[in-house]
């Protein structure tokens, strides 16, 4: 308060209102303010990603409850089954009748036969997620030789960094121009 | 597409073709969706579920968010930058449409209006090496024509 009172009268005492400290003195201001808005559009842009993140995720919005997840329909499979889906994986175990998928957080008995172990990659399996329980693989696809590609990719991060220096260098602010 | 060597080189391309100085912006536009959208591969790795969904990262509204969010962390003209990367990002989508699924899994063109996924049923991921030598060829095409033919400084629109 009393730091706010003394510039106040600094104000009052020194400083003319009027002519060219007054104009530049409002211009200032003017663009305090419009630094102040564009904060806020940022904060506003920053938040609405956020939203937009929790709002698809599990477990955070109202819409949610009625959605198919795996660990739910394990849990009642009466209520979130019927429903087939596209599963991303690993195999890991093969039986006669059915085989163990790896997808993640959790392995899956899939009932279905005539799979095979891709090499250097991963399984994608079109999975019925019956309504007694059982899970069921209707169709499948080997993606032989993804590690590969993986690997592809991080080389193309290595290139993409090379493009990206030569282009750009890092100051204490931000990028400008190598 | 699982690898990311073509959407680079896509983006390489798209950044020949329209004289684009800042060819890294376009780039980064094409290789940044994958980066955060595949962030879910590395709890798949460690077996933990991933605490939120960050398949929204893998839709082009979320990228013109972005976009506009680390503009200002490069000293050039704002919108170009907004533009060269959403341009990288819409090639993205564009050579990301051609995947082949078992179901509608695609990409999610015009979320968050719709939730809907949107592809051709064309080639399936693992086979994505087929658009990696087109599109190397094609950008060693644009850049041998580049070199024997000089464009005018009329036609550098950026």
């Amino acid at each position: 308060m009393l730091i706010l009172n003394i510039e106040e009268n600094i104000n009052v005492a020194i400083i003319p209102r009027r002519g060219y400290y007054v104009k530049i003195q409002r211009c200032f201001k003017e663009c305090m303010e419009m630094k102040n808005l564009i904060m806020v559009g940022y904060s506003l842009l920053f938040v609405l990603i956020v939203v937009l993140l929790l709002f698809d995720s599990p477990g955070y919005s109202a819409a949610d409850i009625d959605r198919f997840t795996i660990t739910r329909y394990l849990e009642n499979p009466q209520k979130y089954g019927g429903v087939k889906l596209e599963n991303f994986g690993r195999i890991v175990n093969i039986s006669q009748d059915h085989f163990y998928f790896d997808i993640g957080s959790m392995d899956l008995k899939v009932f279905g036969s005539g799979i095979k172990r891709p090499v250097l990659g991963e399984l994608v399996v079109y999975i019925h997620f019956n309504k007694n329980g059982r899970i069921e693989m209707i169709d499948n696809h080997t993606y032989d030789y993804n590690y590969v590609l993986y690997g592809i990719s991080f080389f193309s991060l290595i290139v993409f960094i090379i493009i990206f220096f030569k282009e750009w260098k890092f100051t204490r602010r931000r990028f400008e121009d190598a | 597409m699982p690898d990311l060597l073509s959407h680079l080189i896509i983006g390489l391309i798209l950044g020949e073709i329209f004289n684009i100085r800042k060819k890294s912006l376009v780039v980064l536009g094409a290789i940044a969706p994958d980066i955060l959208s595949k962030i879910p591969l590395l709890y798949f790795y460690i077996g933990i579920p991933p605490p939120i969904s960050f398949t929204p990262f893998h839709t082009p509204f979320m990228w013109l968010l972005l976009s506009i969010l680390i503009a200002p962390l490069f000293k050039h003209d704002k919108l170009k930058t907004i533009i060269f990367i959403n341009m990288g990002t819409m090639s993205h989508f564009l050579s990301d449409l051609t995947m082949k699924h078992f179901t509608v899994v695609g990409t999610r063109l015009f979320y968050p209006i719709t939730n809907a996924n949107y592809t051709f049923n064309l080639i399936w991921p693992e086979q994505s090496f087929y658009i990696l030598i087109g599109s190397l060829l094609v950008y060693l095409f644009i850049r041998i024509i580049k070199k024997n033919i000089s464009i005018p400084s009329k036609l550098r629109f950026w």
